[in-house]
């Protein structure tokens, strides 16, 4: 399948005191849902910030929609971005904050807004200021005022984690919505912890570790170039150079696999399945950590 | 669409598996455009890529067609090969349930007259 992509970066480099960001290339595709995941302090936020603006103190380069620079103005009407930080001063309240995204986007449609919040059942007209909203409502206030514009592609750091489980599902029917609507042209890109709550939503998954993408692929390409081996405790340390990470006890193992060395494993008593996205990532997670597994 | 996710068949699978039968059935006909991909993953809540991959599976066994730009359509389905499409899932069943008698320890013969009976049956 021919694909086209919504961002292109090249040999993007950011320095902090004790992180280093170092991502030499990174392709998303168009007209998809793209998972960030990684560990805490793989460089997840740090990434999104370049590429949503935030942050411009980079070196290399991110263009967007096949070639428009991400310093050009008109890209930013184009993107939508939700995160964890303040987006919004403390004291707004709805009302302010409908008037100042009228100001800061030509696409702001106050209708539509209006819709969502009672839609997503945020206290109506809410007058003490974001900062007394929960974490969940303060998520759905974002992601209402961003899905109030007219954008191609959105930018979401991590928007499940605030989220009651209904409300996870309620988002995955608004990002395949939106990619509905767009039929092709709209793209997604979200950091998340919740792998398997937002699975069902995520086409590209790429896998950060140490400032550095470690993995990355179509979720369905993931899980045949990956799988899911089981077997017995006495094939343990001759699997254990084969796998990518396992876990075992005195009844046997369970590990991922890349599966091109599946014949390796010729002669043990194993079995073989399909491994979920989640497994997969927190394989190759453990494989990169600086943690102390035991 | 009934779609099982601990069944051990991948859902692009089950998916592509479950076109295929309403097109040799003739309930999708010729020409005819398949949801497209972002319409079909929010109806069954699953990813597009999911979907991509079932029409490109149903797209290699050359039951549909990608236009470019416009989605994948029905393709026109020779008769000889409807016909061996639906002989080859005949077999297959009865294949199975070989399979099954000679766990069972059902004879030949018993099998056949099991079958009649079935056949009497359903008539």
């Amino acid at each position: 399948m021919e694909i086209s992509s919504v961002v292109k970066i090249k040999n993007l480099y950011k320095k902090y005191k004790d992180f280093e960001l170092s991502v030499p290339e990174l392709v998303l595709p168009k007209g998809y849902a793209t998972a960030l995941i990684g560990e805490n302090g793989a460089g997840k936020t740090t990434l999104l910030n370049l590429m949503a603006g935030i942050r411009l103190d980079y070196k290399g380069e991110i263009s967007y929609f096949e070639g428009i620079n991400a310093t050009e103005g008109r890209v930013r009407e184009r993107i939508g971005y939700v995160g964890s930080g303040n987006y919004f001063l403390p004291r707004w309240n709805a009302k302010q904050i409908e008037e100042i995204s009228e100001i800061l986007f030509e696409h702001f449609h106050r209708d539509r807004f209006r819709e969502l919040c009672e839609e997503l059942n945020l206290p109506t007209g809410f007058s003490k200021g974001v900062a007394k909203l929960s974490d969940g409502n303060r998520m759905k206030l974002m992601l209402a005022a961003v899905l109030a514009r007219d954008t191609d592609f959105l930018i979401l750091d991590e928007p499940a984690s605030p989220l009651d489980p209904l409300m996870r599902d309620k988002l995955c029917d608004i990002l395949r919505d939106y990619l509905d609507v767009g039929n092709g042209e709209r793209s997604v890109f979200f950091s998340t912890h919740n792998i398997s709550d937002m699975e069902n939503v995520t086409d590209y998954a790429v896998i950060m570790e140490h400032g550095t993408v470690i993995e990355q692929g179509f979720v369905e390409e993931l899980k045949e170039k990956y799988v899911m081996v089981k077997g017995e405790a006495a094939d343990i340390e001759a699997v254990k150079k084969i796998v990518v990470a396992m876990n075992k006890s005195a009844y046997g193992f369970e590990g991922i696999c890349p599966a091109e060395r599946l014949d390796e494993m010729a002669g043990m008593d194993i079995s073989v399945e399909v491994p979920t996205l989640s497994q997969i990532c927190v394989a190759l997670m453990k494989a990169n950590t600086r943690l102390k597994l035991t | 669409m009934n779609l099982l996710q601990n069944s051990g068949v991948p859902i692009y699978q089950q998916i592509a598996e479950q076109l295929k039968a309403d097109i040799l059935a003739g309930k999708m006909r010729e020409g005819e455009y398949l949801p497209s991909i972002r319409s079909l993953a929010k109806d069954l809540k699953i990813s597009v890529i999911t979907t991509m991959k079932a029409y490109e599976q149903l797209e290699a066994e050359g039951l549909v067609t990608a236009a470019q730009g416009k989605g994948f359509y029905v393709n026109a389905q020779d008769s000889e090969m409807l016909k061996e499409q639906h002989m080859r899932r005949v077999e297959e069943a009865l294949l199975e349930a070989i399979r099954a008698a000679e766990v069972a320890g059902l004879s030949g013969t018993e099998l056949q007259m099991t079958l009649a009976t079935l056949l009497n049956i359903e008539e």
